[in-house]
C-alpha cells in the first residue's frame, strides 16, 4: 500500500494498518524500537502526537535520541506526557536538520550506541523541488546505510508523512525506504462519525 | 529557520481552546469567572514565556492564582482601612 495521500485528520483513534490488521501504533512499533532494526511509519501529520507521546514512554525506560527532519518535535506534547518529569526529559535528546543535507550530516555524526532512536518526518526535506530526484535518492540511500548502521547497537522508528504539496517523488522515495526498514507500518487515522447539528 | 517551539501566547491559546468544551457546559455566570480567569493568565504571557516551563499550563495556573492573591491582599487592605478608620 504506496498511497501517499493525506487521510482526513481530528481522528478518534489512531491505527495501524500491517499484514492487513490493524493495532495501534506505539503497542507494537516502539516496543520493537528498543530490541534491533529499524520500523518505517508511514502516516498522516496528525500522528504524530502519537508518536512524540511514545518518545516521552521510550524515555522512563532510557536514553532516546531523536532526529527531528521536519520540525516535528513538540517539547510541550512529550512533557506533558512525561507528566513533567525532569529525569525522563533529560534522557531524550534532539538533533534537528533543516535540509536533506543536513539530515545525511545528522545521522553520519550520530554514533552507535546502546540508546534507540527515532527519526520525526525523515523525507520532509527530501520532498524539496530545489533538489533534483537523483540526488535526493544518492542522499537518502546514505541516510539508509546510516540507519543501518544505527541499528545494530539498538533499534528505531523512522517515520514520514505524505508531501504537502503532491510530488511525485514521494513515492519514489518511499519505497526506497519501505525496501530498506525492516517493517513497516501504514497508519490510517479513523474518520470521525459526523456530528449532529448545534442550535447555538 | 523558523520556530521550532510554539510561542507562550500560541501554547495559552491552544489551551484556551481545549477548554472550550468545558466552558461551553458550564452555566452563564461561571462561564464568565473563567473567562475572568483566562484574562488574569494572559497578563502574564511574557513572564510565562521568560520561564520556558516544560509544563506551561501550570504557569498559566500560577498566573491565574497570582491575579487572584492580589485580588484578594486588595480586599484585606481595603477591610484592615475601613477597621482602623471605623475604630
Amino acid at each position: 500500500m504506496n498511497t501517499l495521500t493525506e487521510p482526513k485528520a481530528g481522528g478518534i483513534g489512531d491505527s495501524c494498518r500491517r499484514n492487513s490488521r490493524w493495532r495501534l501504533v506505539p503497542r507494537g512499533c516502539f516496543a520493537k524500537a528498543a530490541s534491533a532494526g529499524w520500523i518505517l511509519l508511514a502516516g498522516p501529520r496528525s500522528m504524530n502526537s502519537t508518536i512524540l507521546t511514545a518518545i516521552a514512554r521510550l524515555g522512563e525506560r532510557g536514553a532516546v535520541r531523536v532526529m527531528d527532519g521536519g520540525n516535528r518535535f513538540n517539547v510541550y506534547t512529550v512533557a506533558r506526557a512525561a507528566h513533567g518529569r525532569p529525569e525522563v526529559l533529560n534522557r531524550i535528546t534532539v538533533s534537528r536538520a533543516f535540509t536533506c543535507y543536513q539530515v545525511l550530516s545528522l545521522l553520519e555524526s550520530t554514533p552507535a550506541i546502546q540508546s534507540p532512536f527515532v527519526v520525526l518526518d525523515l523525507l520532509n526535506t527530501f520532498y524539496d523541488q530545489s533538489v533534483q530526484v537523483g540526488e535526493c535518492k544518492r542522499l537518502l540511500r546514505a541516510c539508509i546505510s546510516h540507519l543501518n548502521r544505527l541499528e545494530q547497537a539498538a533499534g528505531g522508528v523512522v517515520s514520514v508523512h505524505p508531501p504537502a504539496v503532491p510530488n511525485p517523488a514521494a513515492l519514489v522515495l518511499l519505497d526506497i525506504l519501505q525496501s530498506a526498514a525492516m517493517d513497516t507500518c501504514h497508519v490510517q487515522i479513523a474518520t470521525p462519525a459526523p456530528e449532529p447539528m448545534r442550535l447555538f | 529557520m523558523g520556530r521550532t517551539l510554539p510561542s507562550a501566547t500560541q501554547v495559552f491559546m491552544q489551551e484556551e481552546a481545549a477548554f472550550a468544551r468545558f466552558r461551553r457546559a458550564l452555566r452563564r455566570s461561571d462561564q464568565l469567572a473563567l473567562d475572568d480567569l483566562f484574562t488574569s493568565a494572559r497578563q502574564h504571557l511574557a513572564a510565562a514565556q521568560y520561564a520556558s516551563h516544560a509544563l506551561p499550563f501550570e504557569v498559566f495556573l500560577l498566573s491565574m492564582l497570582l491575579e487572584e492573591h492580589k485580588e484578594v491582599m486588595r480586599m484585606r487592605q481595603q477591610i484592615e482601612e475601613y477597621i482602623s478608620r471605623e475604630l
